[in-house]
């Protein structure tokens, strides 16, 4: 029954919230839309059960850093303070308390938009290294990004008018009509690897082949 | 080592400083580059400006504090632009969980021309599920919203009380740094009940949201920082986007050199034998 | 029958009965050809390099959860995992998997757990290898970056759904001098990846890497259903170009719709 019930499970829950993406059958409780949507609350009540199981994960590999004292094992009190204490916080004042908001704007914003921010370094290092006309394929790419950045610069109009239209142009026809080759690609590889689990045919998220 | 040699392998950190001395001065000391406005934000500017008083308009403010300073600058417009309309409706809403915080924050700062919160706007705060949450939204919004993010129950909101389903909405407009954005707005509201709708992306989410704009599908849509700062210049109003618009310029003039650098050292380097 | 969505069934129907048909014609015997993935040879090889460094592998299966359009790319990212971990095992080399959502860390733990079974090492397995980090987007991207510097990995395998983080964990890659394989059908992170990674499996080759490591004829059978897919794709884009161009936009639009 290990492998039988969750592949039996995955068949009749994919199969309902497809019907219901196709029709309308039935009213009220006994309709594929009602069964559809309490299964998609059902998944936020997995999701938020997986939450509280990814904490636990978290504490447990944190203690055993700081018990071990592992190099950088403070790193692993302050989360674990932190955890604790905006838990404590968000659940007893509420999440818009003036204090969970003090600390949230204090930290997290500020600590997310910096890592956010490190990409503008991590581009300019991975375009010196890359953007090399090593041969025809790397050279087109070179003379495509050049154009394309310069044009989405205002200062790129300055240096050359025709900028914009140029980078729009290029954005406009040939990356799009090879982004939607891959869109189309990725799409239909999704619903065939979905079909699979659906039929129980892919079993490898369940650790099985 | 020869000198290209030593140019091709220039440690990073060396980069990292010239972007950040060359990205700060503009900062410092604006310049104020003129800037084209493009016709991806000129159709959002157009169609609010068309929108007729008592339209609803709702704007969902899904993105996070990572992405504040290229998407809190074209929700700042977004919003002035529709606190401006007379007579339009504006529902704020959220399907990424810091979009309330970041809505209440933008909402305690901007004039809303005597907008009044519940009869003219309101927050209903963050609904989770990311795209099945988009479609309980369309489908029934009181059921998925009980309560405002301040509260309120929502059949206390004079505003609310026509409004149930996505056919109550005239124009939606998502500020989208990821997922669940543009595809699953498409999917979950624009395609079943022909909403229409834009978007303020993340610059580097604009080439695949681009299909949608060229096939009808979306209205426009503001690219990034840029897309702010244009649709500052159509309100007549200098914002943070306007601001950062000179780094911007700065920023690619100093990846374009260092690409050109690179290029000179490798094929210099090579044509003395020097380079790989 | 919901409006408007006929058109989407009819798609959904074919392509549901090509691939179908397709599987069963392997299981029949008549395995598809597969060409050549540099990618997916490039595992092995790199797996093998982290054993001869005596280094671990980090694997990253992408920040995407189950659900939605990018949840096919996190099951694709786990049935890869699958194969790392057993070889991993195999080869004695340490391998560390960095988990964003929270409802993929138990399913990640069986298959890594499950391919440790398989190559007969279930002792080496350490569950603290199977690791949550964080559900924010930019404090798992600093973890894993700090991951990678710590443990300086002598390969990392970055598959599945990615956004802003994918190029932060490329160039730190690339800067500890890992050997670096990539693949996400994320449109908007492939270039990043193509530029800074060794190897790049792009868009649905991802869905596709499962079939190359095993000779299950279901997965090859629906690689060659998937190609068939994509042609009959060709042939509605082609006709919708002659169509349109002949004036013929509103009955598209009208069949689109239906």
């Amino acid at each position: 029954m290990k492998k039988e019930v969750p592949t039996i499970t995955t068949f009749v829950v994919g199969v309902i919230v497809i019907l219901d993406y196709f029709f309308q059958l039935g009213t009220g409780t006994l309709s594929l839309e009602y069964f559809s949507r309490e299964i998609q609350n059902w998944m936020l009540i997995v999701a938020a059960f997986a939450m509280g199981l990814a904490a636990i994960n978290l504490i447990r590999l944190h203690v055993v850093q700081i018990r071990q004292r592992k190099t950088g094992w403070y790193n692993s009190v302050a989360l674990i303070i932190t955890l604790v204490v905006m838990s404590i916080i968000g659940i007893s004042m509420g999440t818009d308390s003036p204090l969970y908001r003090y600390w949230y704007n204090a930290l997290l914003v500020p600590i997310d938009a910096t890592i956010f921010s490190l990409l503008a370094f991590y581009i300019t290092s991975a375009a010196y290294r890359a953007f090399r006309a090593r041969n025809f394929d790397a050279a087109v790419l070179l003379v495509t990004a050049f154009i394309v950045m310069l044009g989405r610069a205002p200062i790129g109009e300055q240096i050359w008018s025709s900028a914009p239209s140029v980078a729009n142009w290029i954005m406009d026809y040939p990356n799009m009509a090879g982004q939607r080759g891959i869109i189309i690609g990725s799409a239909i590889g999704a619903v065939s690897l979905g079909l699979r689990i659906l039929v129980g045919m892919e079993r490898t998220y369940l650790g099985q082949d | 080592m020869s000198v290209w040699d030593k140019l091709l392998s220039l440690d990073r950190r060396w980069i990292y400083l010239i972007l950040f001395v060359v990205v700060s001065y503009p900062l410092l000391f604006p310049i104020g580059l003129p800037l084209t406005v493009s016709r991806e934000t000129h159709r959002v500017y157009d169609y609010i400006e068309s929108l007729p008083p008592e339209s609803v308009v709702v704007v969902s403010f899904d993105y996070s504090p990572s992405s504040y300073a290229e998407q809190h600058p074209q929700a700042v417009a977004i919003m002035n632009h529709l606190m401006r309309k007379p007579g339009v409706k504006i529902i704020c809403t959220a399907f990424w969980e810091q979009g309330p915080m970041l809505c209440e924050e933008l909402l305690e700062s901007i004039d809303t021309h005597g907008k009044e919160y519940g009869k003219d706007y309101v927050n209903l705060g963050f609904v989770p599920g990311g795209e099945t949450a988009m479609s309980a939204f369309a489908g029934d919004i009181p059921k998925t919203f009980p309560v405002d993010h301040r509260k309120n129950p929502i059949d206390t909101l004079p505003m609310m009380a026509d409004i149930k389903t996505a056919n109550d909405i005239d124009f939606f407009i998502s500020i989208a740094a990821g997922s669940p954005g543009v595809p699953e707005i498409v999917r979950q509201i624009e395609g079943p009940y022909k909403v229409p709708f834009a978007a303020g992306l993340v610059a580097i989410s604009v080439p695949i949201s681009m299909p949608y704009v060229q096939s009808g599908q979306m209205v426009g849509l503001l690219a990034g920082l840029r897309g702010a700062a244009e649709y500052e210049q159509l309100l007549d109003m200098k914002g943070t986007a306007t601001v950062g618009m000179d780094a911007i310029s700065f920023s690619h003039i100093v990846v374009l050199v260092f690409i050109i650098i690179s290029n000179v050292a490798y094929f210099l380097g090579r044509h003395k034998g020097g380079a790989k | 029958m919901r409006s408007g969505r006929v058109f989407v069934l009819v798609c959904f129907l074919t392509l549901a009965c090509v691939i179908f048909f397709s599987i069963n014609r392997a299981r029949k015997g008549k395995l598809p050809y597969l060409r050549k993935l540099p990618g997916v040879d490039a595992i092995r090889e790199a797996i093998g390099r982290s054993t001869e460094l005596g280094k671990p592998i980090v694997y990253s299966p992408g920040i995407a959860g189950l659900s939605g359009e990018t949840g096919a790319q996190t099951f694709a990212a786990l049935e890869i995992l699958s194969y790392v971990a057993k070889t991993a095992a195999e080869y004695d080399t340490r391998l560390i998997v960095c988990i964003r959502i929270p409802e993929v860390l138990p399913i990640a733990e069986e298959v890594v757990r499950t391919g440790y079974l398989s190559a007969g090492k279930i002792e080496s397995y350490d569950p603290n290898d199977v690791r949550f980090l964080s559900s924010a987007q930019f404090a798992y991207a600093a973890g894993v970056m700090g991951i990678m510097e710590r443990e300086r990995p002598g390969a990392t395998f970055l598959l599945g759904g990615f956004w802003a983080e994918s190029l932060m964990f490329a160039e730190v890659g690339n800067a500890i001098g890992a050997l670096q394989i990539a693949g996400t059908a994320n449109l908007h992170q492939i270039q990043f990846f193509v530029a800074a990674c060794d190897y790049t499996i792009i868009g649905e080759e991802l869905f596709a890497v499962g079939a190359y490591f095993s000779e299950d004829p279901i997965k090859r059978g629906a690689i060659s259903g998937q190609d068939i897919g994509k042609l009959i794709a060709v042939g509605l884009i082609i006709a919708g170009v002659i169509l349109t161009t002949f004036g013929g936009a509103e009955t598209v639009d009208k069949i689109v719709h239906w």
